[in-house]
Formats: structure tokens, sequence, C-alpha cells
């Protein structure tokens, strides 16, 4: 047993998402990319496309049972309002009240519990680049410990 | 999303439906509110004090900040709103500059940065919350005695009491000007209900005598049973009766008596006793009749023979019979 990864969690869970993975799976000279990512956040040659990432903001535990509860900002992008808004629903669809999925990771098995929108979505402009993007935040619960 | 147009703001919500504690404390959830506002507004201007905050800078804005009122620490303002049982507090800021601090932003140098400031700030005073609140709560429940709501409680009452009261003594005395008096309960007693009902003729008016009688007898018994008392007592303190002796005996006796009665017997003895009286009223009746009887028939003799002389009357003469004379038939016309 071993302390989970949030973020590695929640990637995980979202990369299997079929329906999620292949809204933002671009072609990119040729090739194609799977445009989620973690922490950090957005990468350096980034261009605009469809595309989400997140960042954790934290959260408290369980007092009593090994359960954390933390809550992830989401940052959806697209080349325009209604593409941001179209990664937003594959989104929500995949994780507002996803619960109880047992996924391994590296050969350790992870509990996911319960997922929930917290707030959001909001439309934004990113103010230097000036690119679409909408915003939202969710909690997520898992069992702190690999099983 | 230009500058001006909108709010960035914290939102805290506490719910207090516990009447109990409204009542005995009624500003302590505007209190705690406030004291944790306190804190989140200083810890977030704090965060985003002149000098501090994240190297790069969304520089669409400016972002220089002196402190004055222009800058985005002097825009963080906090407010609260009391909705009843919900009081909710809010740390907001109308600064661009500050909303995308807190979301984030991609710089030009293709990094994407952000620099939460308001979140943390209202994260790190709620921790505060269960203690200001229960300080709070606590002095100002103090200060508010059990005594006092136990007071405005009676008073309450006591108000509502007042109330009723003047409105029935207002109906009594309406009643008072517009009705007259009625009689009495107790002059109403000494009206008979006999008195009113038609009698016939022969019965008195009044209550029945037996009643009287029945309570006068009682009253003769109890005394009879007393003065034997008092004479069983005299006799036993001088020595001539033992009166523990003279119950047992009555006990006894009456005990043996009411064994020995058989029903079957005395019903039967009852049977002859009613037959042996019946045959005796009833000789007695016919002798009294047979006797009746024939002193009625030698009356009747007696008075025959002085009232009826034996004298024969003469014969009526023969009368000759008148022959019956046909009346004529008239013609029809």
């Amino acid at each position: 047993m071993s302390q989970v990864d949030s973020a590695k969690l929640l990637y995980a869970i979202l990369a299997t998402d079929a329906s999620l993975v292949a809204e933002v799976t671009n072609v990119v000279d040729g090739s194609s990319v799977l445009d989620l990512y973690g922490p950090p956040g957005m990468p350096i040659d980034f261009h605009i496309r469809k595309m989400f990432f997140f960042l954790g903001d934290g959260g408290p535990g369980d007092e009593e049972l090994p359960i954390a509860r933390e809550s992830f900002s989401f940052f959806c992008y697209g080349d325009n309002s209604a593409e941001a808004r179209s990664v937003y629903r594959k989104l929500r669809t995949a994780l507002h009240r996803k619960a109880h999925t047992r996924i391994t990771i590296d050969g350790e098995v992870h509990q996911f519990q319960w997922s929930q929108l917290l707030s959001g979505p909001q439309d934004d402009t990113d103010p230097v680049e000036g690119w679409n993007r909408v915003l939202c935040s969710f909690l997520v619960s898992f069992i702190e410990i690999t099983l | 999303m230009a500058d001006k147009l909108f709010r960035f703001s914290a939102t805290l919500q506490i719910n207090s439906r516990a009447k109990g504690f409204v009542k005995k404390a009624p500003g302590a959830t505007e209190e705690s509110m406030r004291r944790v506002l306190k804190y989140a507004k200083k810890d977030a201007q704090d965060r985003v004090a002149p000098g501090k905050g994240p190297g790069p800078h969304p520089h669409n804005w400016p972002h220089v900040d002196k402190g004055d009122k222009d800058g985005l620490m002097t825009s963080v303002k906090d407010a609260i709103w009391l909705q009843g049982f919900l009081t909710e507090g809010t740390i907001y800021t109308d600064s661009a500059y500050g909303t995308y601090l807190e979301v984030g932003w991609r710089t030009k140098a293709k990094n994407f940065y952000r620099y939460p400031w308001l979140k943390p700030a209202f994260l790190g005073a709620l921790k505060y919350l269960p203690k200001l609140a229960a300080e709070t709560f606590r002095s100002q429940m103090q200060n508010f005695p059990e005594d006092e709501i136990v007071k405005d409680a009676q008073l309450e009452s006591w108000a509502g009491a007042a109330e009723r009261w003047a409105k029935d003594m207002k109906a009594l005395e309406a009643q008072a000007k517009t009705k007259q008096p009625e009689i009495p309960p107790a002059y109403k007693s000494h009206i008979s209900p006999h008195a009113r009902r038609p009698l016939a003729k022969g019965i008195p008016r009044g209550r029945p005598k037996e009643n009287i009688d029945l309570g006068l007898e009682m009253k003769l018994d109890r005394e009879r049973v007393g003065r034997e008392r008092k004479h069983e007592a005299e006799a036993e303190r001088a020595g001539k009766l033992d009166i523990k002796a003279l119950r047992r005996t009555r006990r006894s006796s009456e005990a043996e008596r009411r064994s020995e009665i058989d029903p079957i017997k005395a019903t039967q003895q009852y049977e002859r006793e009613r037959e042996r009286m019946q045959s005796i009223r009833d000789k007695r009746r016919k002798a009294t009749h047979e006797a009746q009887d024939q002193a009625i028939q030698a009356a009747n003799a007696k008075l025959k023979k002085a009232t009826q002389p034996n004298i024969k009357a003469p014969k009526a003469p023969k009368v000759p019979k008148v022959p019956s004379v046909k009346r004529p038939r008239k013609k029809k016309s």
C-alpha cells in the first residue's frame, strides 16, 4: 500500500474515457496527440486547439475514514468558444457524478469514490493570448491509499 | 471579460436554523461571519500587497500596485447579507487583474501561470470559524441569561391573559347593560318542580313524605344505636357487661342463623304458611258473607211482610173488540 497521487489517479480516470479521449485527441504534424494534461498545466509549445488540463486545489480529508476529498480546476480550450464548450461537455459527462471506479496504475489498485461539479462552467478568455476557454472545478474523492 | 464588468468573489454561508441559538444570541451568526471575513480579507490583502505576487504578470493590465485606491489590495472588500437564518459573507474584488491572478493565464513566454490569492486566504480563515463562532455564541449567550428568556415568555403569556381578561370583562359589561339580572341558583332551589306540574286531585304538592320519614327514621335509628352503645359502654365500665363477648355472641348467632337457613325448606314453609293464612282468610270471608246474606234475606223478608198487605185486587171488566175499517185507496191521476 502507498499513498495515492491524486493527479495521477484523476489523469488515469479521464484517459480511460473513450469519448473524452476522442474529443481532445488532435492530429499535430501527422501524428495524433492526446491533449489532456495535468499539473503543471499547458505545455509550452501548445497552440490553440481542443484541449483541457487540470490543476489541483487541494482539500480536506476525512477525519475517520481514509478518504481524500480534493478539488481540481479544469481549463477547457478550443479554437472558439463553441469548441471549448464541447470539450467541457465531454469532461462533465465523464466526471460529473462518477462513482466507485477501481483502476490499476503501475500494478497498484486505486479506488475512485466520487466526483461532482463544484463550480462553472464559466466562459473566459485568456488575457494574453485571447484564447477561448471554459473554467470549471470538480470535487474528487478517492481512497487515499492503494488497495 | 472587460474590467469593471464583473466581480470575483468568494462566499461563505452560515445556515443557523437552531431557533434557540438565534433567540439567545441574536447577533452571534453575523458577528461570527464578520470576524471570519476579517481574517480572510486581511490574508487576501497580504497576498496581493505591493511587492508581493508572481514574477510574470498579465501585461494587458497595469499591475503596478502601490497600495493606492487603484491597486488590487485596496480593491478587496467584504460584505455580509442577512437573510433570516441564512447569513452570507463575501470577499470580492472588481479588479480583473486580481481575477486573472487567481484563475491563471498564459504568459508571453508561453508558460501557464496562476497565483491563487483569494481562495487560499478564504480557506485559511475558515479553519478559525468553529473557534470564532463558539467564542461569539458563548459570550452572547452568557450575556443573555436564561431568566430573561423565561421572563420574556412569561410576559408574553401574561400579556395574552390580560388581553383575554379585558375582552371578557367588556363582554360582561355589555351583557349587564342589555340583560336583566337572573335569579341566583340559590333561590331557584326553593321552587319545587312538583309545584309546576299539573296534579291530580288528592295528590299533595311538594316532596313526598316518605323521604322525610325515611330521613327521620334513619336519624332515630342512629340515635338508638348511639344510646345502646353508650349503655353498653357504661355497663362495661361498671363491670356488668363483657362487650367483646357480646359482640362475639352476636356475630356467632348471626352466622349460625344464616348457616341454618335452607332455601328449599324456607320456601316450602313460606308456601305452607301462605296457604294456611289464605284458607283462614277464605273461611272468614265465607262466614262473613253467609252471615251477611242471611241477615239481608231476613231483613228483606221482614220488610216485605211489613210493606205488602195480603189484599187481592178486583178483576178488570172485559172490553168488546172494535172492528177495523179499511181506508179507501187514492186513484192515480
